[in-house]
Parts: structure tokens; sequence; C-alpha cells
């Protein structure tokens, strides 16, 4: 937003100086002349070069405040989005709140219920189920105590883990798992809780589920000069292009209005987990960072997460924000 | 890390009322060779140009070093490190190759000399880092295609390029000088710039890029890493829902033993003796060992060529080769160069069709439109071409309905051997399926077919016999 005012209080001042520049030098040049036509001729004629003068110069106004039009409603539309945003974020935050405390309770049941089954596993020797109770219980952790958190890329790739562990019990030798972190810098990025698990999730239940055989899943993440990338691939079973184009729409239609829910009646397959992950990252990134989708029947699909690197004061007032 | 050089987000373009370009996204990284790759008609020249420059987009935004730049000016992008080598690169022919390189240099300080003697060393600088080896002074109309190519790559080096877009260039290479080209791009990029090379033949995207973008219907549907190449998939990511087309093989032993043409004892200046001939339905290919492509029997046969003795006959007749292509035609000839310029781009796939039997198909003065539509029909059919395109300007249909026009008008015209020079050039695996069905209707008819290519491989794959030849005369004959 602030880049977005920045350009749009550039582009007009670039544009009211070069057509001020024009009319000086059009100015100087016309008033040059006229004096010189008019030093040996009566009053007369130099204010009727003072009328032609003026008749320009309405004329430069005109073009000069048409040139200006655009770029001086782009900054008002940027300015009511802006307080528009402050607005929906006071009420996201409100929402937030009495989410947690409708849930405050219930979670910590949850909890202790899964460690009393795990400590019963143990005790009965049954290692498997303790494992799966354990993980169970810490992906729980991670995705119900800490809504509307930030987390970093290293903890969301252990969610992901873990979540795949329970999945392993589910589906035997059902799913390969590959991480390439280029740079391992990057793990400690903040970002948005529950970006990736969720897209894992969508892999694992429309791509591999439903596969003969034995499929992957790769994350793959880098860092540019601007960006973390990040790369979620599997080898599932993909979308048909009308279904792929159907889900675009979809995240386009869903990505304009960020604030709201999505819509209701979405069923399973209808990719909800994809538009939630992608409404989250343009609420906090801006409409131009969120999912890409790219995706081919019978090869699988792949979703690119494209997220701004952001200094410390940056990430300290978004969090303050919060 | 990687720095990003370029970003394309979104970007869409409309040509003609078709959407050629529809959210495609792009970013090149730093000291990276990007692939792109698709079928023919899914959009890669157009981003290609619309980088370089040359279009501009309807939509979409253009970073170029994470500044915001616009399309549409060769010159600004240019001066912004982005190089575009097309395959008719932009060179004056009668200037040398040093002052082609030293002659866009931006800020070129005037000096007694042209080239001067700093930019000549800068250029012996250059040639000895990338390992070229060219005689800087020669001028550019004495170079071959690949030459050109590499004085054009190298002018973008030596304008310290920061991105070189290499848009499907390698067409009419042979396999050697495409490893050259490779080992040069590879060089480059170890120098510091990225190549964005776009090309259509998925063998040779793969060989030597890091990453591979893969464009459907105008837009980015795959990016593969170096490690994750696999042609099956990249073949599948291009076709998008239909099925991979199995590649049509050529029909075996149709071919009989009555010659339908021969040429014997051929003398010129450039044949000293040759013979061959061409069976029933048998196609025939031709490899001159000091030649990419084999021009002389291309102009025997074009009636370009002052013979000094030998006949040449087509089904037992004498042919008067000196009569010209007209003539030649007429004794049952067909010619189809790159299937682009064997199409007349204004008329519709119908007359297109039909041009070539215009003869057959007219009554006293009248051509006879319905008997015209019924055999246009009944192709079309034949080859599963939706009717609805026969009335279409041909140059608003797919490349796919281009090249059957450039090939089954000679079909049309009953024509009894085709001479097919570099057809495969800039096909998909859809087109070459095209031309090989073509060939094999060729063989169904016991007509002949000479195809010529710089490409051995594909002539090995397409042909039932190969000639050699060395000096103007057939020194090896293959059966395949």
């Amino acid at each position: 937003m602030k880049q977005d005012l920045k350009n749009d209080r550039e582009s007009i001042k670039n544009k009211s100086m070069a057509s001020l520049s024009k009319n000086l030098l059009f100015s100087s040049g016309y008033f040059c002349i006229v004096f010189y036509i008019c030093k040996d001729r009566p009053v007369w004629y130099f204010v009727a070069f003072l009328l032609v003068y003026n008749i320009v110069e309405c004329f430069f106004c005109a073009s000069l405040l048409k040139r200006l039009q655009n770029p001086i409603d782009d900054m008002l539309d940027t300015v009511k989005k802006v307080s528009q945003d402050k607005y929906e974020a006071q009420n996201l935050r409100s929402q937030a709140e009495i989410f947690a405390l409708q849930s405050q309770i219930n979670p910590h049941f949850l909890y202790n219920t899964l460690d009393t089954i795990r400590g019963y596993a143990m005790q009965s020797d049954a290692k498997d189920i303790a494992v799966m109770t354990e993980s169970l219980s810490t992906l729980f952790r991670y995705s119900i105590s800490r809504p509307g958190e930030m987390a970093t890329l290293k903890e969301e790739l252990d969610n992901v883990k873990n979540y795949l562990l329970i999945q392993q019990y589910r589906f035997p030798d059902k799913v390969n798992y590959v991480e390439e972190i280029e740079d391992e810098n990057i793990l400690n990025y903040q970002m948005p809780i529950l970006t990736i698990q969720p897209i894992v999730e969508n892999a694992i239940h429309h791509g591999l589920e439903m596969k003969i055989g034995k499929g992957c899943i790769k994350i793959k993440a880098f860092r540019t000069d601007s960006d973390i990338i990040l790369f979620i691939s599997d080898d599932g079973l993909g979308m048909s292009e009308e279904k792929l184009e159907e889900l675009r729409s979809k995240l386009e239609k869903e990505g304009d209005d960020i604030y709201g829910s999505p819509s209701p009646g979405g069923k399973k397959g209808s990719g909800i987990a994809l538009i939630n992950v992608d409404k989250r990252l343009k609420f906090y990134y801006g409409s131009q960072h969120g999912l890409k989708i790219r995706s081919t029947l019978d090869i699988g699909t792949m979703i690119e997460i494209n997220l701004p690197l952001m200094n410390n004061s940056e990430y300290e007032s978004r969090k303050e924000a919060e | 890390m990687r720095n990003e050089i370029l970003k394309v987000v979104n970007v869409g373009k409309v040509i003609n009322g078709t959407q050629v370009l529809k959210g495609l996204t792009l970013s090149v990284y730093e000291q990276e060779i990007l692939g792109m790759t698709g079928l023919s008609g899914s959009g890669k020249s157009v981003i290609g140009e619309i980088l370089s420059g040359i279009r501009s987009c309807d939509e979409g935004q253009f970073f170029i070093a994470a500044k915001k730049s616009e399309s549409g000016s060769v010159r600004r992008i240019s001066e912004r490190g982005i190089y575009h080598i097309s395959k008719n690169p932009c060179l004056f022919s009668c200037l040398t190759i040093e002052e082609n390189i030293c002659l866009i240099e931006h800020g070129l300080r005037t000096d007694l000399y042209f080239p001067a003697k700093i930019q000549k060393l800068t250029i012996q600088e250059a040639l000895r880092s990338l390992d070229i080896h060219m005689n800087v002074r020669a001028t550019v109309n004495q170079l071959s295609l690949y030459e050109k190519h590499m004085v054009a790559i190298l002018r973008a080096y030596y304008q310290h390029a920061k991105l070189i877009i290499i848009d499907n260039i390698t067409n009419d290479y042979t396999e050697e000088e495409f490893k050259r080209l490779g080992n040069l791009l590879l060089k480059i990029r170890k120098r510091g710039a990225s190549i964005l090379f776009i090309e259509s033949m998925i063998d040779r995207v793969v060989s030597f890029t890091d990453r591979l973008v893969i464009l459907r219907n105008g837009r980015d549907e795959g990016i593969l890493f170096r490690n994750d190449y696999n042609k099956n998939i990249i073949m599948k990511m291009m076709v998008g829902d239909y099925s991979i087309p199995d590649p049509v093989e050529k029909n075996a032993g149709n071919s009989s033993n009555h010659v339908l043409l021969s040429a014997l004892d051929i003398c010129s200046r450039r044949f000293h003796g040759l013979s061959f001939s061409v069976n029933h339905g048998e196609i025939v290919g031709f490899i001159e060992e000091e030649k990419i492509i084999c021009t002389d029997i291309l102009n025997l046969f074009s009636g370009n060529m002052e013979l000094s003795g030998g006949t040449i006959r087509i089904d037992g007749t004498e042919l008067n080769i000196k009569a010209g292509r007209e003539a030649m035609i007429k004794a049952g000839f067909g010619y189809v160069d790159y299937y682009k310029n064997s199409i007349f781009p204004k008329l519709s796939l119908k007359d297109n069709l039909t041009i070539t039997s215009l003869g057959r198909l007219t009554s006293r003065t009248a051509i006879r439109s319905k008997l015209e539509k019924a055999v246009v029909k009944d192709l079309l059919g034949r080859l599963a071409i939706p009717e609805e395109n026969m009335k279409k300007p041909i140059k608003d249909t797919s490349n796919k309905e281009q090249l059957i026009a450039a090939l089954y008008k000679w079909i049309l015209n009953r024509s009894k051997v085709v001479v097919l020079n570099n057809i495969l050039s800039g096909t998909d695996m859809i087109m070459h399926n095209i031309v090989v069905q073509f060939l094999n209707e060729l063989r169904e008819r016991e007509c002949g077919a000479i195809l010529l290519s710089p490409n051995t491989k594909e002539l090995y794959e397409l042909c039932d016999r190969i000639y050699i030849l060395r000096e103007g005369k057939v020194i090896d004959m293959r059966i395949i």
C-alpha cells in the first residue's frame, strides 16, 4: 500500500513537473516573440497576444487536469483501500478474539486426553499408538492453540512432517516426502501459521489418495533478493483444464474479497483449503501475493507461494498490528 | 540466494481476437538458463517478443532487476541488458563481424577509426573467453546461419547483456551445431549472464537448461527443475487434458521395385555423374557431407541448375529440367519448404488446399465449387479438422492446419514426387505426426518423396533410403 501511494505521488509529481516545465518553456518563448513583434506597434497588439496566451493557457490547464485525473483517482482509491483495510482488520481481530474465547476450554481437554491415551499406550507397549497420539496432539497444539500467529518456515515444515507421520499410518508406503531448502537461513523466515500444511493435506486428499501406487510430495524453497519462493508439488492425479480454470477463477473471485470467509456450500473437492490459504496470504502481504496453481491431469499439481522478504521493523509493525 | 533478473506477472496478449497469452507469470534468475517449451501456438515466441520489446503486452506487469518497466520498446529493453536473438538475427550483411558487434554500442565514442582499437581488443577478449574461433573481419553475408547467430550472441555478450533470449533459433541446426551452441551458452552463463532458451524440440530444451517452463494455451502450466526433467511429463504438460499423441510410425515395405524417378549421369558445375532413383511409394533422403543441407539437389529439382549432361526421367518420361518449376509441377512434382512459406496467408484453408489442383477442378472457365468443396471436406474429415475452419483465412488458423495445407495440396494435385525441404523445422510432436502421416499416404498412393533436412537423425527416421553425396557424386546409399 505504502509503495502504491508512493508510486501515485511520484506519478503526479512527474506529470505536473513535466507539464509545468513545458508550460514555462512555452510562455518564455511566446513572450519573447510577442515582445519582439510588439515593440514598435500599438498597445492593443500586445493585448490581443495576451488574450491568445490566456486561451492557450486554459487549454494547458485543462490538459494538465486531465492528465492528473487518473493518478489522483488511483491515489484516492489507495487511501480508501487503506482505511477499509484497517477497519476490516479490526473486525477480523475481534472475530478472532471471540473465537479464541469460545475454544478456550475444549483444546486443553483434548490435549490432556490425548496425552493420557499416549501414556496408556506406552504402558501397554503399543508404540505405534503412542507415536500417533503424540503427533496428533502436537498437530492440534500447533493448529488450534496459535490462531492467527506467525510461524517460522521450520515450524511449518515440522508441522507438515508431523501431519505426514499420521498419514503414513493411514496409508502406509503411500507418500514419499522430499524437502529441498536451498538456503538454511530461510528456515527462520516468519510466515502466517498453517500456510503449508493445508496445501499438503489437499495434495494427499485430492492428488495421492486415489492414485494407484506410491506418490511423492516435494517442497522446494529458496530466496531471491526480494522474496521467499515455495514450490509444493505432488505427482498425483492432477486436475483437468476445466477444473483448474474453475479453481483459478474462484481464487481470483475470492481474492478480491479477502476479508470474507470462503463461500458457503464449499464441498469436498472444491479447493476450499487453497482458497483459505490464498486469502490469508493476500490479507497479510497484499493482493499481488498468494497462490499460483499449476496442474496437469495425470501428472500432478504444483502450488507456488511467493512471500515478500520483510525486514525486522516491518515484521514487528505487522505483529503489533495483529 | 537467487537474484531475479526478470519477472513478468500475469501477462496477457490478444492477437487477431485470439487470446495468445493469459496470466503468464515468469521469473528468470541470475546465472540461470531457463528453458521454455510448448506446442506450436502455445505463445512461446510471443512472450519472447514481448520480453524483448518487439511487441507490447495488453495486460500484466514487467520487472527488470526488481524495477518496474514497460514492454514495447526494443531500445529501452536492450539498454537494461535484455537482448533477443531471433532466427533471422538483425545484422548488416555488408558489414564485418566486428563492425556489427560494435555498431550498437551504447555511448559509442567517436574515434578516427571504426571500430576503435579498444573495441577491437574487447571483441578479441570476448572471443577468447568464450572460446569462439572466428575471423572477425569477415563480412556477415559470408556466414552460415549458425555463425550469424553466434555473432548476434557475441554482440549481446559484448554489450554486457544480463539476459539473452534465444528464440527458436535451432530448428535448422545440425546436432553438432546445437552442441556448440549449448557449450557457448553454458560459458556465457558462467560469466554472469542469464539465458531464456525458447525451443520447441524437447530433446534440445532439456539438454542444458537449469529449469524449464512449459507453456500451454498461453499460460505457464508447468515448471520443472533440472532434477525432475522427464520427457513424458513434459509432453503431457504440453498437451494437457489430451493424451500424448502416439508417434505415427512410418509404413515400411510399401515401396515397389518400379522406378518412379531416375537421374542418370547428371553433370553440371555441382554434379559429376550423379545417378540415383526413387521407386514408387518410396521416401528418399539426401545428405551432403560438406553441407548442412543438400541444397544442390533442391536446386536441381527446382529447375535452377544448368545441366551439361545426364537425364532425369519421371515414370519413364524424360524431364526438361531447364523449363523451370512450373513445368516441373506439370510433370508431377510438388514442393514444400518451411510450411509457413508454402502457404498463401490471406487465402482460406480451402483455397490453399485446392490452389495446385485448380486445373482439374475447373470446367471451361469456371471453378466447380461444389466439387472443390466436396474434395476439401473429404480431406478435412479424414484429417479430423473442423469444417468451420475451411473458409477462414489460413493465417488465422492453427499452425497444424497451415502445415496440412502446405503438404496436402500436393496430394490433391496428385503429384508423383514431392520435394520436402527441411519440413520438420519448427514443428512440435503433433505436427511431426502430421508429416509422418503425409509421408505414409504418399507411400500408400505409390508416390515418391525427396527429403532434405539438416537433421540427419530425422532423415534416418523418416526415409526408406538415403543417398550420401560428396563432391557431386553418390558415395554411399543406405536402405533403412
